[in-house]
This record gives structure tokens, C-alpha cells and sequence, in this order.
């Protein structure tokens, strides 16, 4: 085994040797980054089943409705929503229900090199219509006919599950703004590396190359509203890969109820002391 | 109700499906019932990418044009075209179907880029599919020139007539699967396949999943608005395991079959057989060069006697000339002649002046004298100063003999080619009218 430490990161990682071929002669010692040790630790200290820490705030952007800030590991975002509000376009508005309109993006320092400014590429726009479809589904918008409800998504570190984090984080910020929803929505990312399942894909991990798969469901009944998938899966690894990320739903779902209900708490008594 | 759909289909069943090939390797057209898309696959040589010196490229894109349907708008990418290159680039690039290591010629130096265009031309339901299909049967049949690399680097290609075409290897056929989602009252869930045009409006959700016959999932695309249970996915994605290996049978099927009837030299039916293939193209272009050039050298001896004749004029007009440099003054200058002879004397000050490739466009001038201002002319004249390429000038002569018809008739050696061309358009609407 190789012991190395990573000069841009700092990371301890492990090389293994991976199999030996031998092809016309040659024999050639194919060795892989440890993503998963011996004793079940990832690079990171986490366990298979572990999601990384997450920590969440709601109502940190006074002027919007409702704003959140979500962490989960090392990646971060803030969300912020306008609405229901009268729609901006009156040739966009649906007579019986409202239009929600989302925006998606990554400032240019949250990776580790300064990315060029790139207003309109076409990640951000995917990533920006995959949070309003999720959305869209879950809010319930026959109530504000003609009006229009904007989110606006900003990524400002990222380590891998931006797009979860995202989704989570609007959930939040949807919660404080006041729009009637059926459920929570929450999204983890789950995995598959050396034929092992994880939970919650952080960016090194992501460099494995193996499949990477987003979901988010509603936590209560377990219904799956959006899916997407990176690089190749196989179909025996699909069911134990959906299930590991229902799992992580779970997961960010307990940490999101216990957040808003303190912040429920905070309101009301801060109304108590105003004697209101 | 009964699980059959409007147009008597059960609610898993396919519309059928037909492939169409044409002159090139590579260029096919697939019928999803009403669906029709075109693919065509080119080669050329590139420099490969830095970070992956020995691997060749493949690009995909999409067109949807109005053509497809009144809901999309010109020139704008709409979503659904975003969607589309999204499916293509994630089954076909990043799953690594195609041996792209194949492809390299000189590592770090030269590599094959295959480029596959997709255009939607009727869109009538289920594009995802379509364009799926049509890209990987178009790269099945898809045969690349051979090459010889010499010492020093060069590499030479060599037509389909010198040697033998190379077939392209698909390790792995990708197939994409649509399906969609409605939601009765009382909360069942009806999943279909293969949905057409009005399915799709009215459908809630749509699950598209790529897949290959070996059991890898190259794609799975499940955008949110329906909710579905772990049971439903997993339903689905059985579902399209054992339609895919039907599907990649299919299409292995009728490429080769295609591919044996080439062989006998049997000749491509329908529209597509109509197209112009690249070979065809290359030969009218240097034919149209030749029959030019013997133009050129006709009427420059036309003028040369005429020239004998008007000394006088002659002077003053290169007088003009060498004053003014910009081509507003010379716009002046032919606006002033309306004699035909001064506007050839003219024409022979220019050839003396310029090298011989840009006599086309005096031809050019020649040729529309009867018809438009003179305006248009010195546009052209504008062009010929910027691109002096001679591919660029015979093009623009295409053009714009394709339009003014009744004009074309004034040179009648050019006809051989342009009218060839021409006989091509009316029979390729011809034969897109009995479609």
C-alpha cells in the first residue's frame, strides 16, 4: 500500500493495489485511489450509510420573503424567494395557477480554481429546471392564480451535491416564505464505488467515475419526485442504490423538521413578547 | 379506459418502427410512427484534447426547427432541444459506447472527431427515442475513409474508391426508453410507453431512461412534476430492460441488412436515396470550376477585341479607378454606365488589375445585369474583397443562380452543373410531396 498526501487538499489517501494483468508479457499493477477502506471508512472518516454534517438556518435575507442557508459538509448554499407575488410579464401568467421562475448559480469562487464568468451555461440552466419542475409538483399553486413565485439558488462552496444541497435549501426557504406545500422536499445523492453503495457523494468521491445518483422525495411518504443519474449504473445496483437515497432523504429530513420548528418556536415567542 | 390508447395501441406497446438510409455511410432517417428524424454522421481530423491525447471525439447535435411543429420558434433553443442534446450526450458520449480509442490516428497530433447532427423533422411524440436511434444507426453504418500517416506526420486520406471504408465499432448499443405518467382521480397511477404528441400534453410526468442490452443504465432522466413510488420506477426500468435488447436487435438488423444491399449496389429508396451524396458534391463543385474557367476565358476574349475599339473610355474610367480606393466610389461608377460595352470595359479594368479568382464575380455581374439593381451586385463585390477563396465565391454563385432562374439562362455552360442541382431540389420536393 501507498501512503500519499495530497498536496491541494491536504487529504491522507491510500493507494491500493488493485489486480495485477498481465497482457503479451507485460505485466502491468493497476493500483486505484482507496475510496473505501478495509474498515469501512471513506476518505473522510464517514461511514458507508453516513450522511455528511449538515447544518441549516432559515430567515438570514430580511428584504425576501423567505431565504435559507443550507450545509451540508463542505458545500453550502443560500436560497432566497420572492413570492407569490404579481407576475413581472403578463404573456408568462396561467389563468388558474401560478408560475414559479428559478435561477441557479455558482459563484465563481466555490471550487477550488476561479471559474470565468459564465452567465447562462447550460449546467446552471439544467440545474435551474430540475428545481423548478421538483418544485412545481409539491407547491400547491392553484391558490395564487396569475401570479408568479421566484427562487433564486446561489452555490457558494461546492464539494459534491450542490444540486441536493439546492433542492433542500429552497425547501427551506419555500417553508419561511409561506407558500402552502404537501411536504417537505428533500434530495440526497447516492452512490456506487467499488461495488459498494454510499450515501451523500462528496466531490472526491465523485472523481471515482461511478455512478452518482440524485433523489428527492417527499420524506413522509416516501414518493420520489425527481431523479437523475450520472455516468453508468448497472440494473442489479439500481434498487439498492434508490433505497440508499430515500435513505439520506430521511436523513436531511430530520435535521430540516427540527430546524423549522425552532425557528416556529423563536416567532412565536417573540410575538408573545410583543403581547400580541 | 380498457388499457388501449387513442390510437389502438395497448399501454406498452411501441409504434413501429422504420429506418430509412441514404448515399452516405451514415446518413439514416428513423420513423417512430409519425416521429421522423434524420441523423447523419461525419468525420474529419482534429487535434485531440490535452488531458486525452489518445482518444478520438464525438459530438452530437440537435435541430428542432419549426419544420418539426408550429410550437417551436426559429432560431431560439427551446427546452425540448435542450432535453434532447442533454439524452444524446449522457447515452451516447459519456456512456462510452463507441471505442474512441479506435479512433486515434497520431497520439497527441491527430485524432478522428465523429460529428453526428440530428434534425427532428416531425415531431410527433417520444423525440427522445427518435433521435436515439437515429444517432446510433447512423454511427453503425457509419463507414470512415482510411488513412496511410506518413513519416513526418502528414496524413493522407483516401477516398472511398481508393480504398475500402472503415466501419465504426459500437461496443455497446445505447437505447433510450420513454415512458410516461398519468394520475387518475383516485390516485392510481397509469404508466405508458412510447407517448405520442397528444399523450404527451396531457401526460403529468415522464420518465426517460437510456439503457444497453447488457444491463448498464446509461441515462436516467426523471424531471420532477409526478410522484412516484420506488415500485413504479422499478416496474419501468424492468420494462425497459427487456424492450432494449429487442430494440438493439432491430436496429443491428436493419443496418446490416442496409449495409449488405450497398454491396450489391442496389440503390437507397425514398427521400433520403434523393439526397446528394458527399462524393456527388465534391464532383459538381469541380465540375462547376471547370465550365467556369471556360467562361472566363471566352468572354475575356470577347472584351479584349472590344477593348481595341474603346480605347478613349478605357483611360478615363482606370483614371477614375486608381483616384478612389473605397468600393462607395465604385458603386458611383457603375451606377453611371448603363451601356453594356462600358460595363465590360469595365469588368476587363478589373481583371487587369486583380488576379484571376475574382473574375467569378464579374461573371456574377454578367449574369444579373438584366435583373437586379446594381446594389446587390456591389454586395457581392464587397464579399469577393473579404474572402478571396475560391470555394466561398462558387458557393455564393450557387446561391444565387438557385434564385434568379430566368437569369441563369444568360450563361449557358454553368447550366450543366446548376441545372443538375436544381433538378435535384424539384425532385427532392417532389418526392417529400408523395410522402
Amino acid at each position: 500500500n501507498l501512503i500519499v498526501r495530497c498536496d491541494v487538499c491536504g487529504l491522507i489517501v491510500i493507494w491500493r493495489k488493485k489486480s495485477i494483468e498481465s497482457r503479451g508479457g507485460e505485466t502491468a499493477i493497476r493500483i486505484g485511489m482507496e475510496y473505501i477502506s478495509e474498515t469501512g471508512l471513506r476518505l473522510d472518516g464517514r461511514r458507508v450509510l453516513e450522511s455528511r454534517n449538515i447544518f441549516c438556518e432559515i430567515g438570514i435575507n430580511p428584504k425576501s420573503d423567505g431565504s435559507a442557508r443550507f450545509e451540508i459538509g463542505n458545500t453550502k448554499c443560500i436560497a432566497s424567494v420572492y413570492g407569490p407575488r404579481e407576475a413581472r410579464y403578463h404573456r408568462d401568467t396561467i389563468h388558474d395557477r401560478a408560475i414559479v421562475k428559478c435561477e441557479f448559480n455558482s459563484v465563481h469562487f466555490s471550487q477550488s480554481t476561479r471559474t470565468t464568468s459564465r452567465k447562462n451555461d447550460r449546467r446552471s440552466n439544467d440545474s435551474a429546471e430540475i428545481i423548478r419542475e421538483t418544485v412545481e409538483s409539491v407547491l400547491l399553486l392553484h391558490l395564487y392564480p396569475r401570479s408568479q413565485i421566484d427562487i433564486s439558488v446561489e452555490v457558494l462552496q461546492s464539494d459534491g451535491g450542490e444540486l441536493a444541497a439546492a433542492i433542500n435549501c429552497v425547501s427551506l426557504a419555500l417553508i419561511d416564505s409561506g407558500c402552502p406545500m404537501k411536504d417537505f422536499i428533500c434530495a440526497s445523492t447516492s452512490g456506487l464505488i467499488d461495488n459498494t453503495p454510499l450515501i451523500d457523494i462528496n466531490y472526491a468521491e465523485r472523481g471515482a467515475n461511478g455512478p452518482v445518483l440524485l433523489i428527492a422525495a417527499l420524506p413522509k411518504s416516501q414518493k420520489i419526485i425527481t431523479m437523475q443519474m450520472e455516468h453508468k449504473l448497472e440494473l442489479k445496483n439500481l434498487d439498492r442504490c434508490i433505497e440508499l437515497g430515500l435513505q439520506g432523504v430521511s436523513q436531511v429530513y430530520e435535521i430540516l423538521q427540527e430546524t423549522v420548528r425552532k425557528n416556529a418556536l423563536q416567532k412565536f415567542q417573540s410575538r408573545e413578547q410583543l403581547g400580541v | 379506459a380498457a388499457g388501449v390508447r387513442l390510437d389502438g395501441r395497448g399501454l406498452l406497446e411501441n409504434r413501429e418502427i422504420t429506418v430509412h438510409f441514404g448515399q452516405d455511410y451514415g446518413s439514416c432517417a428513423v420513423s417512430l410512427g409519425e416521429t421522423r428524424v434524420l441523423a447523419q454522421v461525419s468525420c474529419e481530423v482534429v487535434e485531440p484534447r490535452p488531458s486525452r491525447p489518445n482518444e478520438g471525439k464525438i459530438v452530437t447535435n440537435v435541430h428542432i426547427t419549426p419544420m418539426a411543429g408550429p410550437e417551436y420558434e426559429a432560431g431560439r433553443t427551446s427546452d425540448a432541444q435542450d432535453e434532447l442534446q442533454q439524452l444524446l450526450e449522457s447515452n451516447i458520449k459519456e456512456s462510452r459506447c463507441l471505442d474512441l480509442e479506435a479512433l486515434c490516428i497520431m497520439a497527441e497530433e491527430s485524432v478522428w472527431q465523429l460529428r453526428a447532427d440530428v434534425t427532428v423533422l416531425n415531431a410527433c411524440g417520444n423525440l427522445g427515442d427518435a433521435c436515439n436511434m437515429a444517432v446510433v444507426a447512423a454511427l453503425k453504418h457509419f463507414h470512415r475513409p482510411d488513412i496511410t500517416v506518413e513519416e513526418d506526420g502528414r496524413v493522407t486520406i483516401h477516398s472511398f474508391s481508393e480504398r475500402e471504408p472503415i466501419p465504426t465499432f459500437l461496443k455497446k448499443v445505447p437505447v433510450c426508453l420513454t415512458y410516461a405518467f398519468c394520475q387518475q382521480q383516485d390516485g392510481e397511477l397509469i404508466v405508458f410507453s412510447d407517448p405520442t404528441d397528444l399523450e404527451e400534453r396531457v401526460v403529468m410526468g415522464k420518465l426517460v431512461v437510456g439503457l444497453n442490452p447488457h444491463g448498464e443504465i446509461t441515462s436516467m432522466n426523471f424531471p420532477g412534476l409526478v410522484m412516484l413510488d420506488k415500485k413504479h420506477i422499478s416496474f419501468c426500468i424492468m420494462n425497459a430492460f427487456q424492450r432494449a435488447r429487442h430494440c438493439a436487435e432491430l436496429i443491428e438488423k436493419l443496418v446490416e441488412e442496409d449495409l449488405q444491399k450497398r454491396k450489391l449496389e442496389v440503390h437507397p429508396k425514398g427521400f433520403l436515396g434523393k439526397l446528394i451524396s458527399d462524393e456527388q458534391h465534391k464532383r459538381n463543385l469541380i465540375n462547376g470550376k471547370v465550365a467556369l474557367m471556360s467562361i472566363m476565358s471566352s468572354q475575356f476574349q470577347r472584351v479584349r477585341d472590344k477593348m481595341d475599339v474603346d480605347q478613349n473610355n478605357d483611360n478615363a474610367i482606370k483614371h477614375e479607378m486608381d483616384e478612389s480606393n473605397n468600393h462607395d466610389s465604385a458603386t458611383e461608377e457603375i451606377d453611371l454606365m448603363d451601356d453594356d460595352n462600358d460595363k465590360e470595359n469595365y469588368d476587363e479594368e478589373q481583371r487587369q488589375k486583380d488576379n484571376v479568382e475574382e473574375l467569378n464575380y464579374d461573371e456574377e455581374k454578367q449574369k444579373c445585369k438584366d435583373d437586379e439593381d446594381v446594389e446587390t451586385v456591389d454586395d457581392d463585390d464587397d464579399d469577393s474583397s473579404s474572402t478571396c477563396s475560391s470555394d466561398s465565391q462558387f458557393s455564393i454563385e450557387q446561391g444565387r443562380s438557385a434564385s434568379p432562374r430566368n437569369v441563369a439562362t444568360d450563361s449557358s455552360s454553368d447550366d450543366s452543373s446548376d441545372s443538375e442541382d436544381s433538378e435535384e431540389d424539384v425532385k427532392e420536393s417532389v418526392n417529400v410531396g408523395n410522402l
